[in-house]
This record gives C-alpha cells, structure tokens and sequence, in this order.
C-alpha cells in the first residue's frame, strides 16, 4: 500500500533521513521505533508532504506522490495525526471533529460520520459543544485519533500518540488503535514506546540516526537483543 | 446643531468600523496589518474617480470602490501570503506607504462645468459631490452607512457560523495543522486578503463621499493601526469585537470633551492593559462560547417554560 525508497530529508545541512525504505501493506499496523532524533517524524513528514523530501521515493497505492503538496496527499487517503496531541482549542469538539472530513469529498456524509467515529469514543459524546481547550491531555489525544478518522483514511499515520500521556491514557490509546485495526484501518505508528508500540504492530522497523537498522515482525523485534539492551532494557527491571 | 454632531459621530463610527471589520478579519487568519488603510484609500480614490469624474451614479461608484481595493488586496496577497508573522506585517506596511506616496504624486484631473476635478497628488482629490448633487441629506447617508455595515456584518455572521469561518479560524490557531487537514493554507489566506481588502474598500468609498475631499495624508499609518486596535480591545471571539472596540474610542473617548485632548494617551493606554490582561479583547473565543452556551440553555429553559404554560 505504503512503498518508501531510500527516502531522504535535510533540513539545510543536516540530513535527518538518509535513504529509509519501508513499506506499510493493508490491514497491517507498521511500527516505526526509535530514540529522539532519529528521523522518524521526519520520515512521516515527508510521507504526508509537510516536508519536501530531498531524495527517494514515495509510492502509494501505486502511484508516486513524493512531489504533491499535503492536501493533495491526504486525499489520496493518508491521514497524519500528528505529534502533541494537536487539536483546535479554540473550536468546539464537534467543529474539531468536523474538520477533519473539510477535505474529503461528500460532506454531506459528515454528520453521519460522526456518529460512526463517536463509536470508538464515547467519552467525546457528550462534551461535543465544549470548547477544546477545555479537554485534558489523553482526551485532546482520543479527539486528535477522532479527527483523524472523520477523514475515513485508508492509511493512518500516528506520530507518538501516546507521548506525554499518564500510563493509564497511554493505554487507552494503545487499545483503541489496536481496536481500530479490527475495524480494517491500515496504520503506520510512530513511537518511542517501544514496547506497547510492538505489543500491538504486526511488523516494525527500528531507525537509528537516520537509518533503518533493524526491521521485522513485532514479536521477533521485541525480542531482539538489541532492542531489549537499548530501549527495553530498564523496563524489564534489569 | 447638536443633531448633527451625533449625525456626524455616527456616521464616522460606521466608517470606521469597515476598517475595523477588514483589520479583525485577518487577525483572525492570524496575521497583523499595518496596511488596511491602503485599501480604504484607493478605494476612497477609485469611487470618487468613478463618481466625480466619470459620473457614474453613487452606488456603482461604491460598488467600484470595493472591487478595486479587493483587486488591489489580491495584487498584495499572492507575493505576501506566504510571509508569516512579523514578515507579512511588515510587508503590508510597506504596501500602504507605497499607496500613499503614490497617491502624493498622482495626478489625473478633467475640465468639468469650467473647473478641474479629479486627485491633485498631495493638494487632494476634492469636489467628490455625488451625494450632495443627488440631495442624499446627512441622516440619509447615514442610514446608507448603517446598511451597508449591516450587511457586511451579517456576513461575517454567517462566515464564522461556516466551514470557512472555521478554516480561517483554524489556520490562526495553527496553519501547520490545518494543512495536515487537508487544507490549502495559501489559498485560503489569499481569500482572507481580499476579503479584507473588500471591506476595507467599502468604508473609503463611504468616506470619500461623505466628506467630499480625500488627500493622501488622511491614509497614513495611524488609521491602519486604529483598525488593528479595536479588533484587539473588542475581541476577536466575533465580528461584533471589533465593532465595540470603534464604539469604546470614538463613541466614548472622542466624544466626551473632558479627556478629548487626552484621547490618544487614554487610548493607547487602554490598548497596553488589555493585551497584558485580555490578549484577545474583551469578547475572546473563550467569552464568546461561554454567552454562547448560556444563550441556548437560556432558550431551552424559555421553550420548557413555554411547554409548561401551554399544557
């Protein structure tokens, strides 16, 4: 679905991303791990547009959009949640929620959508009238995946969501994202929660300085010796 | 007498409030101009010319007047929308000083009746008589000025309760975001300029005729900040912010003759204490939602009352 080539990006001199390739196919939850600096908003930046990549290839469904401006992108069916929980704090919950479906043609389907979209997250049903600002940070998390859904994408990108969160939301949002895979949303994860990222992706690729360095099914790289030293390592108490 | 001074304050609220409207509709795209007052000018020119010169009747001179200063707004806003911030403030400065000094120079006069008409660089463009020559009286013009602003608030109305209203809202909150929804920034912020420019446009033809001598000097950079100022006092949560912040210093500080010659002091002392205490005016987002939410359960509770005494 999702086909990167040797994707490159550079901000001025320093080159963030240097020749990453991956590949996201349908259905599939893809997680891309990895420590701070490493390049991977940078890679997904790239993937949606909001960064011009400086060299590589990016294909979906097919066809190449690596020069298309984001809006272009996104309705082709990638949809980018991005990092930080970023919602509209001046709007309404309902206008945040609306606003992500702004782009996508038939918007009479919209009110319709919220409805399906509510589904997943009921805690929103009955705070849509108030304003953004006034949600905490797991619940501007669950209406920035909401707003990511009224766009009905074909492929997800989630950056970090559960950065900043409190354990508990943090795995709310793990398990909603593991039940929207039920749902048939293909997702590609972002994260530096390595563990629970792993815990619910089917494959993952691990970016170090730029570069992949390890890739694989999930439950292979949660074992591997180099993650578990790396990142798992004080999890396990050892 | 005293008639016609509440007349005249009136009608300069009305006026004003365009260049209020224009300069609150691009804080709300978040982006500050220093150069509305550009669009007020040529506007304010390109109706009298249309008007005094070419002696087209009052009304398409207005109508005129507005499309000109939104063609001026789309010539600024394709180089300069994509500027942000300081840039973009500072660029549209630099547009309105260029307008002015344009004006200072441009001549462009005809014989009429045995007298020259039409702009004079910087002696002025003076004899704009439409009104007086069609017998508009004072109180007339004025209601014109009260329709005119009455329609364009009603737009504004219905643009924030829209899907653009909100775009534009959003790409003030964050354009980086709402180009992550999807939206085209650019094309929208451009829309925003001309807009703005629109509106702008509306209030010189307004001025130029009401006071029927216009000069560039009258166009300089306090009058683009005053508008800036009473988005910024009011608030930005509503079209009516600004309208409240044109009430509050020329209804009520140049009105009362105590502080009269304090005026600018009292003004923009007050201008200094909200944007410590209120950085988005009186009526922010936050104050807007609140009445907002208290206005419909007011309405709920009315309808159950209602309800009530007729069963």
């Amino acid at each position: 679905m999702l086909e990167v080539r040797d994707l490159q990006v550079s901000y001025g001199k320093v080159r963030a991303v240097q020749g990453v390739s991956l590949e996201v196919e349908e259905g599939e939850i893809v997680a891309l791990i990895g420590a701070n600096g490493a390049g991977k908003s940078s890679t997904m930046h790239a993937v949606c547009g909001i960064e011009r990549p400086a060299g590589g290839q990016v294909r979906f469904l097919g066809q190449s959009i690596a020069r298309l401006p984001p809006h272009r992108i996104m309705r082709r069916g990638i949809v980018q949640v991005p990092e930080g929980r970023l919602i509209f704090g001046g709007l309404t919950i309902a206008q945040n929620l609306r606003l992500g479906a702004y782009n996508v043609p038939g918007r009479a389907r919209a009110e319709a959508d919220i409805d399906r979209v509510l589904a997943f997250f009921p805690m929103l049903r009955d705070r849509l009238d108030e304003r953004g600002a006034a949600l905490s940070g797991g619940q501007a998390q669950m209406l920035a995946l909401a707003r990511g859904l009224m766009a009905r994408p074909k492929l997800l990108m989630l950056d970090e969501p559960s950065l900043g969160l409190a354990p508990i939301a943090a795995q709310e949002v793990f398990a909603l994202i593991a039940r929207l895979r039920g749902a048939g949303v293909t997702i590609l994860l972002v994260e530096q929660n390595v563990r629970q990222a792993l815990a619910i992706a089917d494959r993952g690729y691990v970016l170090e300085s730029g570069r992949i360095i390890l890739d694989g099914q999930a439950a292979e790289l949660a074992e591997h010796e180099l993650l578990v030293s790396a990142y798992l390592g004080l999890q396990r108490g050892g | 007498m005293g008639g016609d001074y509440l007349i005249a304050v009136l009608s300069n609220i009305g006026m004003i409030s365009f260049i209020a409207l224009s300069a609150y509709l691009l804080l709300v795209v978040g982006e500050i101009s220093f150069g509305q007052q550009a669009f007020f000018a040529v506007s304010a020119y390109g109706s009298g010319i249309a008007t005094a010169m070419w002696g087209w009747p009052i009304w398409l001179g207005l109508l005129w007047g507005a499309l000109v200063a939104g063609v001026a707004a789309l010539v600024v806003a394709i180089p300069t929308v994509r500027l942000r911030g300081l840039y973009f403030s500072v660029a549209t400065l630099a547009f309105a000083e260029m307008v002015r000094l344009i004006l200072e120079i441009f001549t462009y006069q005809v014989e009429i009746d045995g007298e020259l008409v039409g702009p004079n660089g910087s002696d002025g463009f003076r004899d704009i008589r439409a009104i007086y020559d069609s017998n508009v009286s004072a109180f007339e013009y004025l209601l014109i000025i009260y329709g005119l602003l009455a329609v364009v608030l009603v737009g504004f109305l219905i643009l924030e309760r829209s899907r653009l209203g909100a775009i534009f809202r959003m790409i003030g909150e964050d354009p980086m975001l709402t180009e992550m929804q999807g939206l085209n920034v650019t094309a929208h912020k451009i829309l925003a300029v001309v807009l703005a420019g629109v509106v702008a446009g509306i209030g010189g033809a307004l001025y130029a005729h009401l006071t029927t001598y216009v000069e560039p000097k009258i166009f300089n950079v306090m009058l683009g900040v005053h508008g800036l100022a009473y988005g910024l006092i009011g608030g930005l949560g509503t079209a009516f912010g600004p309208l409240i912040g044109v009430a509050i210093d020329i209804g009520l500080l140049e009105s009362i003759r105590a502080i009269s010659g304090y005026r600018m002091i009292v003004f923009g002392g007050l201008v200094a204490v909200l944007l410590i205490v209120r950085p988005r005016g009186l009526l922010d987002e936050a104050a807007v939602h609140w009445l907002r939410v208290r206005w419909r359960e007011l309405r709920r509770g009315l309808r159950r009352g209602w309800r009530r005494a007729e069963g």
